[in-house]
């Protein structure tokens, strides 16, 4: 049997629907002597996607399907919506359960007839500026509250949660949350494994010196925290337990559970160089790759975007030439590159010549790149 | 080696944090042509790293420890 566990907590945009579902929808329709069961948790903006009239076309035909969506009804509340705003008469309707314990819900079918030591979540958003900080929060406590040990793993931005002395007047305090989880931890004799990426670190001013030990020491994050190389970051993204993010998809292959195998699927999703998503992603990328971690990556949407043209960095621009990057790991061992063909194609754009090995592919090419590596147990996909 | 025998002019990346450091040997060694070199210094985790990577074909890695955390590296395209 074939599990699928999905977590959007961003807006669901109608291009998404347009990949994501037939995505989906391939786990069926290739896997018809297992079965397959889809659940999807939908939480933040990713709940106004049930509430376009367009994206609903698209969610009823989903609908037909052996899937299962969970509605954060705390969140929903928050922005006004209740299951009375969705029409009786649309199929999508019997499919959704309004749960306001939506983390407890999540965590309780990640472990599910699995066992797991922990459960991991990698934040890439900083906090206050971004709800999806307490969306961790409130994980991790999920986490900790069914007995498993969860896990905290602080990546570009997401690094800010981190840090000392944090004083919210309206909102929760993340510092202090996260201080009072690792010490729920300790007084468990349970380890606490919060990191942050050493690199990310450095560039935003965490790291005060780097002891002889390569050791990192900062005074402005929090005690809980440790700053670390990303080597060991992706140690434990690329272990056998869920490896959740903001956007994630974790694919149990459920005949397959003695495996200690996995697979790490990143979706560059954004555009080449405003935000550091692209070359975070690039660089999680290749540090699994390095750690003998099957890495694949996927330029979907706007991320296709970095496959075009030809970019032109000079040495004062001070920025890594994102494609020189991809040129220069085409051919490693663990990583493979693709391009979503549906997200191309709605560009118009033409890749650069320079990645012709680079495949384009349509979304059920991916279902199947996954259904077909039978002897995975878990494949993580990662949204960056 | 001591660090009166660095070469003059050898880049010094012991600033860079492990996975950048891969990746501006990753880009500088693409456009490298056989024979030419690349010689720097590293951090002692740099070095540990990139002996793994660039330890075989087209390239050859060779290091000089200088201190406990310093290394002079070359990086050769064969």
């Amino acid at each position: 049997m074939v599990e699928i566990i999905g977590l959007f907590t961003e807006k669901i945009s109608y291009e998404r629907i347009q990949w994501l579902f037939p995505f989906l929808k391939s786990f069926f329709l290739f896997n018809k002597v297992n079965k397959t069961n889809i659940q999807m948790y939908l939480t933040g903006s990713a709940l106004y996607s049930l509430f376009n009239y367009d994206s609903l076309l698209n969610w009823d035909d989903l609908a037909n399907e052996e899937i299962l969506i969970r509605v954060d009804q705390n969140e929903a509340r928050k922005i006004g919506f209740s299951c009375d705003t969705i029409s009786e008469s649309l199929k999508i309707s019997n499919k959704i359960i309004w749960t306001n314990i939506f983390w407890d819900d999540l965590v309780k079918e990640l472990i599910k007839e699995k066992r797991f030591d922990s459960i991991g979540y990698l934040q890439l958003e900083s906090p206050y500026q971004n709800r999806t900080s307490v969306y961790a929060i409130q994980l991790l406590n999920a986490i900790y509250n069914s007995g498993i040990r969860p896990e905290l793993y602080l990546y570009l931005d997401g690094l800010h949660m981190g840090l000392k002395n944090q004083n919210p007047s309206e909102f929760e305090n993340i510092g202090n949350s996260i201080e009072t989880l690792a010490q729920n931890l300790m007084s468990k004799n349970t380890s606490v494994h919060f990191f942050a990426c050493s690199r990310c670190a450095t560039s935003r001013g965490y790291v005060k010196e780097i002891d002889s030990e390569g050791n990192f020491k900062s005074d402005c994050m929090i005690d809980p925290i440790q700053i670390i190389n990303l080597k060991k970051i992706i140690e434990c993204v690329g272990a056998v337990s869920p490896a959740l993010s903001s956007n994630c998809i974790n694919i149990f292959n459920l005949n397959n559970k003695k495996s200690n195998k996995t697979n790490l699927f990143i979706f560059i999703t954004h555009f080449p160089y405003d935000l550091e998503y692209t070359f975070g992603a690039i660089s999680f990328a290749i540090a699994s790759m390095n750690q003998g971690i099957r890495t694949t990556v996927i330029f979907i949407e706007d991320g296709v975007l970095a496959l075009g043209s030809d970019h032109h960095i000079i040495e004062s621009d001070k920025i890594f030439n994102i494609q020189d990057i991809i040129e220069s790991t085409l051919h490693e061992e663990n990583l493979r590159y693709y391009a979503l063909e549906e997200s191309i194609n709605n560009r118009q754009i033409k890749i650069n010549p320079k990645f012709k090995e680079i495949s384009c592919v349509k979304s059920n090419t991916i279902a199947n790149f996954i259904l077909t590596d039978e002897d995975k147990f878990l494949h993580k996909i990662i949204f960056f | 080696m001591s660090k009166s025998e660095i070469p003059q002019g050898t880049v010094d990346y012991t600033s860079l944090t492990c996975t950048n450091l891969m990746i501006k040997m990753k880009v500088l060694t693409q456009k490298m042509e056989t024979g030419q070199s690349l010689k720097f210094l590293t951090t002692k985790e740099g070095n540990s790293n990139l002996s793994g990577a660039f330890n075989k074909y087209p390239y050859k890695y060779e290091s000089k420890q200088i201190e406990p955390n310093l290394f002079f590296a070359t990086i050769i395209r064969v």
